[in-house]
């Protein structure tokens, strides 16, 4: 009869638990726990290869090796994940899996030679295991529920090295008459570098990943913004037109006649007003705004000393305003009594210190949480809010974010540069 | 409390005096108003007692960013908003530290939360006065003339331009009487009048010529409280 009381099928038991808790949040496929049993079935069968061999120093490795290679199988079969990643879980499972193996060993080692007690069994050696896996899962998995999605070549290269490492020691270890205490420590030190350099790599790459993406974000909307800018632009010289001509029409009526006109020429101007700040990219974004906002019925004032941005480079004036005004123009648009639209943009210095000051009108309650997350969401909002605080971080500023007697503001100090 | 209204217009001035009226009676506060329909008069009148002016751009003696000009040489903390037809005209407010700007035409809805903020931002909340005693002398000093407060044994010292003013005092003692206005605590031993802070930086904050020490602890309090200064005119 099959028995499952051999190493192969132990280790691999084991690995499966771990990989489970890596895989945690993974997509897994289609009858997924049909799949799972299948796997720990075949685990059985294979694992029967142990009773049919001899083991001797190479072949005690292919049994890791075996266990190793079942595992990183049965992750492919049950989980929707590609092979970097199932190599990457599988390593980091053959990792915790050995520290715990190795801890218990080391425990042994010691009680033994203390009080000449043998403790190592079944239980004590499921327990070390037990203890690994709940560390590992409170220190790190908890907060890296999505960690298995970043990893890269190079990293996937040097925890697979590091656990072939690990499986040469487990079977010099075995092969040997008597326990080698150093090798468990070898072992140990390994498994640690292996997980280590799993998610502290994984952190980093992720954040430059972010931070690239963002980037690339910021760029198409201010190439998006360069197109309106001209159409703006030429919208400008085509509404000073326009006034001219009707002030030689009304040149040429009678005095009664042309007053008629003059509601349309205030509306022509209202257009045709090119805000004029200091700054240019200031200016076109100010312009844009203002004709969405008189579009939306909102007020918008704007008191804006854009000399001031000057220490910041375009795309980055262009993503914190563009960000912080549409913000406010999205907000605007839910106040429902239209005659309560309003909002106004500050920009002035103080001291050595700029202050960017948005304000918005906000009769309905804002959730906090969802604005000045940090976590990734993939609403518009949160990556306008990112935006900001990108440029924010950049220029050393600070932020504050509050709704005080129904008006929403969000206010950056930045330190002038010199 | 006292409201500046300059406007060439009659019908404007009457339709802010009702809205400020509204307000009042809503509000249950007492307002009193100085009206005048042109910049020079208002200017040459102007006593600087007002909390807040509401200033016609477009006059065409004394245009309001002209007034405004004038009344800054004498009146630096009166929270000034602009009434235009165009918003480019008043876009250069900060020249003369104005707030904001209403455009007309004006409804009671956006006036009053002008009002509201033009108030807020008067630094006549901050007005009123400690008196120092020691040793040699007694002085009365304006609050908004103290650049900060620190304390250095049994002595709470109190900074100005030109001078520091010394009092057997704890900083426990002057925390309470300072705290609710424009003052903010940097660290145990010492507490900053917002509106002369320079630049924060790291945690360094310029006052003058001197640096004065941001403490771990405090420097989100401390940041939350100096940017709600800077943006809403009260902390």
């Amino acid at each position: 009869m099959f028995k499952v009381n051999n190493p192969i099928t132990l280790v691999y038991f084991q690995l499966m638990i771990a990989e489970f808790l890596f895989l945690l949040k993974a997509p897994r496929r289609e009858h997924f726990y049909l799949r799972l049993l299948a796997a720990l079935g075949a685990s059985v069968v294979i694992g029967q290869i142990h009773y049919i061999v001899t083991w001797s120093g190479v072949s005690s490795m292919l049994l890791f090796l075996t266990a190793w290679l079942l595992a990183a199988g049965s992750a492919l079969l049950c989980w929707k994940v590609d092979f970097k990643t199932t190599m990457f879980v599988a390593s980091g499972s053959y990792a915790v899996q050995h520290m715990g193996y190795s801890v218990m060993l080391a425990l042994e080692w010691l009680i033994q030679g203390v009080w000449g007690v043998r403790i190592f069994n079944q239980i004590t050696a499921w327990g070390g295991f037990a203890i690994a896996m709940i560390a590992i899962y409170a220190l790190v998995l908890r907060k890296n529920e999505e960690f298995y999605n970043s990893a890269d070549t190079r990293q996937l290269l040097i925890s697979t090295l590091l656990i072939l490492v690990c499986i040469v020691l487990s079977s010099v270890r075995r092969t040997c008459q008597k326990d080698l205490p150093y090798i468990i420590v070898y072992d140990f030190i390994a498994c640690l570098c292996c997980l280590l350099i799993q998610f502290s790599i994984s952190a980093g790459e992720r954040m430059s990943e972010e931070k690239r993406t963002l980037e690339l974000i910021i760029n198409q909307q201010h190439e998006q913004h360069e197109l309106s800018k001209q159409a703006v632009e030429m919208m400008g010289v085509k509404l000073h037109d326009i006034r001219s001509q009707i002030r030689h029409i009304q040149e040429e009526m009678n005095a009664e006649d042309s007053h008629k006109l003059d509601g349309l020429k205030r509306t022509v101007q209202i257009y045709s007003s090119m805000a004029n700040t200091g700054n240019a990219t200031v200016d076109a974004i100010l312009m844009e705004k203002g004709l969405m906002c008189e579009i939306n019925g909102i007020r918008f004032s704007y008191i804006v000393d854009g000399a001031q941005l000057a220490f910041m480079e375009a795309v980055d004036i262009f993503s914190l305003l563009n960000n912080m005004l549409d913000n406010a123009i999205e907000s605007e648009l839910k106040v429902t009594q239209k005659d309560s639209r309003m909002m106004s943009l500050r920009v002035v210095r103080t001291g050595e210190m700029v202050l960017v000051n948005a304000e918005n009108y906000c009769d309905y309650p804002v959730d906090y949480e969802h604005l000045t997350t940090t976590k990734q969401d993939k609403a518009n909002h949160g990556i306008g809010m990112k935006g900001i605080q990108y440029v924010v971080d950049k220029y050393d500023g600070d932020m504050r974010i509050s709704l005080e007697d129904s008006m929403f503001h969000v206010s950056i100090v930045f330190p002038v540069k010199a | 409390m006292k409201i500046g209204i300059v406007d060439d217009d009659r019908a404007s001035r009457e339709q802010i005096l009702g809205f400020i009226a509204q307000y009042a009676r809503e509000n249950g506060e007492n307002i009193e108003t100085v009206v005048s329909d042109d910049g020079i008069h208002f200017v040459s009148d102007y006593r600087g007692d007002c909390d807040a002016l509401f200033l016609d751009v477009e006059m065409p003696l004394m245009d309001g960013i002209t007034t405004a000009k004038k009344i800054r040489e004498v009146d630096t903390t009166v929270s000034i908003v602009f009434l235009t037809n165009y918003s480019q005209y008043a876009i250069n407010g900060y020249e003369v530290n104005a707030i904001d700007y209403v455009m007309k035409p004006i409804t009671y809805f956006v006036f009053c939360q002008k009002l509201k903020k033009a108030l807020a931002f008067s630094g006549k909340n901050h007005s009123g006065e400690v008196v120092i005693r020691n040793e040699q002398h007694i002085v009365r000093l304006p609050f908004n003339k103290i650049w900060y407060i620190d304390c250095e044994k049994n002595y709470v010292a109190y900074h100005t331009e030109k001078n520091v003013y010394r009092e057997r005092s704890t900083m426990h003692a002057a925390a309470a009487q300072f705290e609710k206005m424009s003052f903010i605590m940097c660290n145990s031993g010492c507490m900053v009048n917002a509106a002369y802070v320079k630049k924060v930086a790291g945690n360094d904050v310029y006052v003058g010529d001197d640096i004065l020490q941001l403490s771990r602890g405090r420097k989100k309090e401390f940041m939350e409280r100096y940017i709600d200064y800077l943006s809403r005119g009260c902390c």
